[in-house]
């Protein structure tokens, strides 16, 4: 038996020289991930950042085994999820680890929901025999765990409850490793924290680890413990969040950073008096 | 439902369209009656007066409106008898066979389009699309008089005209099968280029399904393939599937006419076609209303199936 303590040593993930290359229709072969490295102990939450193109979603599809077969993917390097080595690992072992051991959150709730299936059905199908019941799963995400909810179809629930869905999907399995994509991008901003912290509670509460793939770099900040930072196809920077995002070392985290600050510290920066909101008017 | 506020307003619109065209046709009734025979024109309008043909055409076309609204479509001269319950008459025929064939192209065209959807053997999928452009191709009147040929005359298997055999006597379950052996070829005709269309309609659906992001979501479950295809892709590729059928049930029974008239079937299009020559054109009008509305009621059909597929729908129908 193993204690909460040296669960959370284990790894979740661990990737080392990971390369993934795709050959698009009509183009050439191309390398979007070379020699990508990270890892994830389970009940932690680790960000992945970068630039749209800088290669997140190759690099963590290419971990998950679910790259479009159309752009004839090769993933090449180590990929070891919970202990189990998926390093060019066929079709059948790759769809054993997406049953039992790791989970993917995507970004569009609205688009990766089955609109004619009651969402119940969706989050029983991903339970292994012995697992939760779908009331169960519904509670952990904080959602209605009633028969009546279970029975309404992806159309009738916001955005947000619709990631809590998805995510409640990813739990069925009772997987190690967690990886979502951008699962805040499509919702609302009060959506979105609330997402975040489920996710965080997750990670605490079930000891999973989750791989959080984002360009928000204030959510990092705020729910990661460590973090990794992609430019170009490369992890150019990786470790604690505080280090990475305070004492950037990597010109590419300097402007990401510079750049988040332009955004969140002008409030902050512009002196007192000079505010364009007008003062209230006080009755003398 | 608010499709049935649309329903008059469309009738209208397409009794207009047709006595417009029919009276564009030169000739009437009087004349396609007695041919070549020598009659003086004294007699001709005295015909003429006696049908309402002397009127002015938009009086003749206000009458036949005002009383097609209320089930009244005229008589017909050139067989003596009502224009609806002749129509109506010839209406169970056509339905026979349009909905034989409508059957046919369904239960071969989805499950092929799926095949070739889902497959990953390229040669399948090649074989199919050529055999679905191969199917639009065939002129249909070819392709009914090669059937006639072949399975008809040569091997002699099946019946070439008519809908059942003239003076058989038996059991109704032999009446129903002297009916299908003549409703084999006809229905199995017609229902060509409409498999070709369920096919290719189909496969692209199930491409664009395959390619979804709740399809992503089914296979980051660790689900089986042949499972993702039965629970996720199949009844979400059903739905464009589902609206076209509806609008192609009338371009069926448009096509019926060539094909009930090689193989003598004693459909409307056997009467549209005997119509047009006699220009009995209270018959042309009654046989184009009433295809008119069966369209339409298909139509509601068509929207209540999507309801059962579709439950977005269902909700916002059921008000």
């Amino acid at each position: 038996m193993t204690t909460p303590a040296q669960q959370r040593e284990q790894r979740a993930l661990e990737v080392s020289d990971l390369d993934v290359s795709i050959h698009p229709f009509g183009g050439t072969r191309i390398h979007p991930v070379r020699h990508a490295f990270i890892d994830v102990r389970r009940g932690e939450v680790v960000g992945l950042v970068g630039e749209s193109g800088s290669g997140k979603t190759m690099l963590s599809r290419g971990i998950a085994g679910l790259l479009a077969p159309g752009l004839q993917p090769r993933v090449g390097g180590r990929i070891v999820v919970n202990g189990s080595d998926l390093s060019g690992a066929g079709e059948t072992r790759r769809r054993e680890a997406l049953r039992t051991e790791l989970s993917y959150v995507f970004q569009d709730p609205n688009a990766h929901l089955n609109p004619t299936m009651r969402i119940g059905r969706q989050v029983a199908e991903a339970i292994r025999p012995g697992g939760r019941t779908v009331e169960e799963l519904l509670d952990a995400v904080g959602l209605p765990a009633t028969e009546e909810f279970a029975r309404l179809y992806p159309h009738q629930l916001s955005g947000g409850m619709k990631q809590r869905i998805i995510i409640a999907c990813a739990l069925a399995k009772r997987p190690a490793l967690v990886i979502a994509d951008e699962p805040t991008t499509a919702l609302d901003v009060t959506i979105q924290d609330q997402v975040l912290r489920l996710l965080r509670s997750l990670a605490d509460q079930e000891h999973v680890g989750i791989l959080l793939v984002s360009h928000d770099l204030a959510a990092i900040g705020q729910f990661c413990e460590r973090v990794f930072v992609m430019f170009d196809g490369e992890i150019v920077e990786s470790g604690p969040t505080e280090d990475v995002l305070w004492r950037p070392r990597h010109e590419y985290t300097r402007s990401l950073m510079a750049a988040m600050r332009e955004i969140y510290d002008v409030a902050a920066a512009a002196p007192a008096g000079t505010s364009t909101v007008p003062e209230p008017v006080r009755e003398s | 439902m608010r499709r049935i506020g649309y329903v008059i307003p469309l009738l209208i619109g397409v009794i207009t369209f047709t006595f417009v065209l029919v009276s564009l046709a030169p000739g009437d009734i009087v004349t396609a009656t007695i041919g070549d025979y020598p009659a003086s024109e004294e007699y001709l309008a005295e015909r003429r007066a006696e049908l309402g043909l002397d009127q002015p055409l938009i009086v003749q076309y206000v009458n036949y409106v005002l009383s097609a609204l209320q089930g009244d479509l005229g008589y017909s001269f050139a067989n003596r008898q009502e224009v609806l319950p002749l129509v109506v008459n010839h209406l169970g025929a056509t339905m026979i066979l349009v909905v034989a064939a409508t059957v046919l192209s369904i239960t071969i065209g989805l499950p092929l389009g799926l095949w070739a959807a889902t497959t990953r053997r390229r040669a399948v999928d090649n074989a199919l699309n050529l055999s679905t452009l191969v199917a639009f191709s065939i002129p249909a009147f070819w392709l009914a008089l090669m059937a006639v040929l072949v399975f008809a005359i040569n091997l002699a298997l099946l019946p070439a005209h008519g809908m059942t055999t003239i003076g058989f006597v038996g059991t109704p379950i032999q009446r129903f099968g002297d009916l299908l052996s003549h409703l084999i070829l006809p229905a199995a005709v017609l229902a060509v280029p409409e498999t070709a269309l369920m096919i290719r309609m189909t496969r692209a659906s199930a491409n664009e399904v395959l390619n979804s992001g709740y399809v992503l979501t089914a296979v980051s479950k660790g689900l089986a393939r042949g499972r993702i295809i039965r629970r996720h892709v199949v009844r979400n590729s059903l739905l464009p599937v589902a609206t076209v059928m509806g609008y192609t049930f009338g371009t069926m029974v448009g096509g019926s006419v060539l094909v009930e008239k090689i193989f003598g079937w004693p459909g409307m299009g056997s009467l549209l076609y005997d119509s047009v020559q006699r220009r009995d054109t209270s018959v042309v009008l009654g046989v184009v209303v009433v295809v008119a509305v069966v369209t339409l009621v298909v139509n509601v059909v068509t929207d209540v199936v999507y309801g059962v597929i579709d439950p977005k729908v269902r909700e916002a129908t059921a008000l």
